[in-house]
């Protein structure tokens, strides 16, 4: 009896276990503009800045509007890690800096993949990141260099 | 379908692209609950000198109104060059009370990508963290080690401040410049008054690296009346002592020792340079500060050194802090040739005077051990053990010794907060 559980809890951990690896395995983060975009290639530290409160603007001169992941989100953590090496911890004390020396606001969030493209699409200068399995016509992914 | 749709899209999510140029509003808030547990009986642990009436050690073994707080700020955004911003935050004030006081209060123009102009109540960030020393959340430590960073005990300025940013490459380059005053109620019913302040610091920023200069130069006036009868009673014999013969010296002596060591209108300087390195997981942080000699405060240098290691959520990290300060030895007035019981107040006095002036030094130098636990998104705990040492003739950054506080006393204290962002 007593074993039986202990393969029962066995088998549950690594059903957990497997669902996270495929969860985090899952995932490609690309960085993506709106389709009609200019944009075609960034750094990674270009692409950090803009999403760091860094800069305003790409480095062709011009606006660039960052739009995040909701927090929590997967594609987010995963998107800093990317570009800026910060953990999601990280990325919370660089804003909470930001915001409260009043030198800047976090970008505004989206909730998932889908509800990214629907904004990206609404101007030229917006800049996000999507699973790259979501990736379709609306959004141009944007090269790494 | 395709424009229905998009018009939908454009509908319900019209502000996405214009909010640059369209006024908004936000708030946000901070805050810290912690307490902190000292083993000195015979003085209080405090995380301001100045700003603190009390704390642990002697006041309570624990004490949880050294560094909890509560701060609000709103943020408006008028168009693309126009915010503003409003802080107010709530802890223990000189009084004991729990006052909110309006931290910052400033509008904010955006000149173009590289200058911005502050007018109002902004930051005085004498050091690298002094723009966010009441955020715990955003800061690696519980408090930032005292032995610096209460240098400046002042947190804010009215007046203008102007930012010059410039970015070539990686390299990013801040220049930014403060001038005004302040006035701040102190302990024991003293007072601070700074005038003419001028702030200049300028940080330069690659990858991980990040390396700051700061210079502050203001006129101070302090007055505690523990000072000031001090100061008074030097005045009065030397009154006194002007009216007997043979004692003109001596009575000169008295009045240039109130002179020299009244702080009124004294100029003050605090140079500084900072260091920060984050490559990969490691966190190394380096501080080094001068304050130049001023009346009764002496010149004095202060540096730390915070290393730490990020393990997913756990941050363990080690600090060593000094602070030293070249207490003048001042004789104080000659007593030779004075009536007796003249001279017996003339050497208490200036017993006084010197113990005035080796506590306005606060030597002293601690190692802390640490830990930050980011246990949910928005929040942080943060165990610290802190052993300090005082220098032989100083209190430290300790207030309130008692009749059995020793100089030069081993002290231990540990503190726990929860730091949350919201």
């Amino acid at each position: 009896m007593n074993n039986k559980k202990r393969l029962n809890r066995l088998l549950k951990f690594a059903l957990i276990a497997t669902c996270c690896f495929v969860a985090s395995a899952r995932g490609e983060v690309v960085i993506v503009v709106p389709a009609d975009s200019p944009i075609s290639s960034l750094s990674k530290a270009q692409v950090a800045k803009i999403f760091l409160g860094k800069s305003r603007r790409f480095p062709d001169g011009s606006k660039a509007l960052p739009l995040n992941q909701s927090e929590g989100n997967l594609e987010r953590d995963a998107f800093y890690q990317l570009v800026s090496g910060k953990s999601p911890a990280q990325v919370k004390a660089h804003w909470s800096k930001l915001i409260f020396t009043g030198r800047g606001q976090p970008p505004r969030e989206a909730p998932s993949n889908n509800a990214v493209k629907q904004l990206l699409t609404s101007h030229r200068v917006n800049i996000s990141y999507i699973d790259r399995s979501t990736a379709d016509e609306s959004v141009k992914i944007v090269v790494l260099k | 379908m395709a424009p229905i749709f998009m018009a939908g899209c454009l509908a319900s999510q019209p502000t996405f692209a214009l909010e640059l140029s369209r006024p908004s509003y936000s708030f946000n808030g901070f805050g810290t609950l912690g307490t902190v547990y000292s083993d000195e009986d015979q003085a209080d642990f405090v995380s301001s000198w100045l700003l603190q009436p009390n704390g642990a050690g002697h006041t309570s073994k624990w004490h949880a109104g050294i560094d909890t707080k509560l701060g609000g700020q709103i943020n408006a955004r008028f168009n693309e060059q126009f915010s503003a911003v409003l802080q107010v935050v709530v802890e223990r004030q000189e009084d004991n009370a729990w006052t909110p006081a309006i931290e910052w209060a400033n509008i904010q123009y955006q000149l173009n990508d590289n200058v911005s102009l502050r007018l109002g109540r902004t930051v005085l960030a004498a050091f690298m963290v002094s723009d966010t020393r009441l955020v715990g959340y955003a800061n690696p430590w519980i408090r930032g080690p005292q032995e610096l960073y209460q240098i400046v005990p002042i947190t804010n300025m009215d007046g203008i401040d102007a930012t010059y940013t410039l970015d070539f490459n990686d390299w990013r380059n801040s220049l930014q410049l403060t001038f005004g005053q302040t006035d701040q109620d102190l302990i024991n019913d003293g007072e601070l008054r700074a005038r003419n302040g001028f702030m200049f610091s300028n940080t330069l920023e690659y990858e991980y690296a990040s390396f700051r200069l700061a210079y502050l130069n203001a006129h101070i006036h302090l007055d505690t009346p523990d000072s000031t009868a001090l100061l008074n009673a030097y005045d009065a014999l030397g009154a006194a002592l002007a009216r007997i013969p043979g004692q003109e010296d001596a009575a000169a002596q008295a009045s240039t020792i109130s002179e020299r060591y009244a702080l009124s209108d004294a100029p003050i300087e605090v140079y500084s340079a900072g260091l920060r390195l984050e490559p990969d997981n490691w966190l190394f942080m380096a501080e080094w500060a001068r304050v130049t000699e001023t009346s009764a405060l002496s010149k004095a240098d202060a540096w730390y050194a915070t290393l730490g290691y990020r393990l997913t959520s756990m941050t363990p990290y080690l600090t060593l802090a000094e602070v030293n300060g070249d207490t003048p030895q001042e004789p104080g007035i000659t007593t030779s040739g004075m009536p007796t019981p003249v001279a017996t107040t003339a050497e208490a006095m200036n017993n006084g005077l010197n113990q005035y002036l080796f506590q306005a030094s606060h030597a002293q130098k601690s190692i802390t051990l640490g830990i930050r636990w980011n246990f949910i998104s928005n929040a942080a705990l943060k165990l610290q053990y802190q052993h300090i040492e005082l220098d032989e003739k100083s209190a430290g950054r300790l207030i309130n010794g008692q009749s059995g506080f020793q100089l030069g006393s081993r002290v231990n204290t540990f503190s726990a907060v929860i730091d949350f962002v919201f």
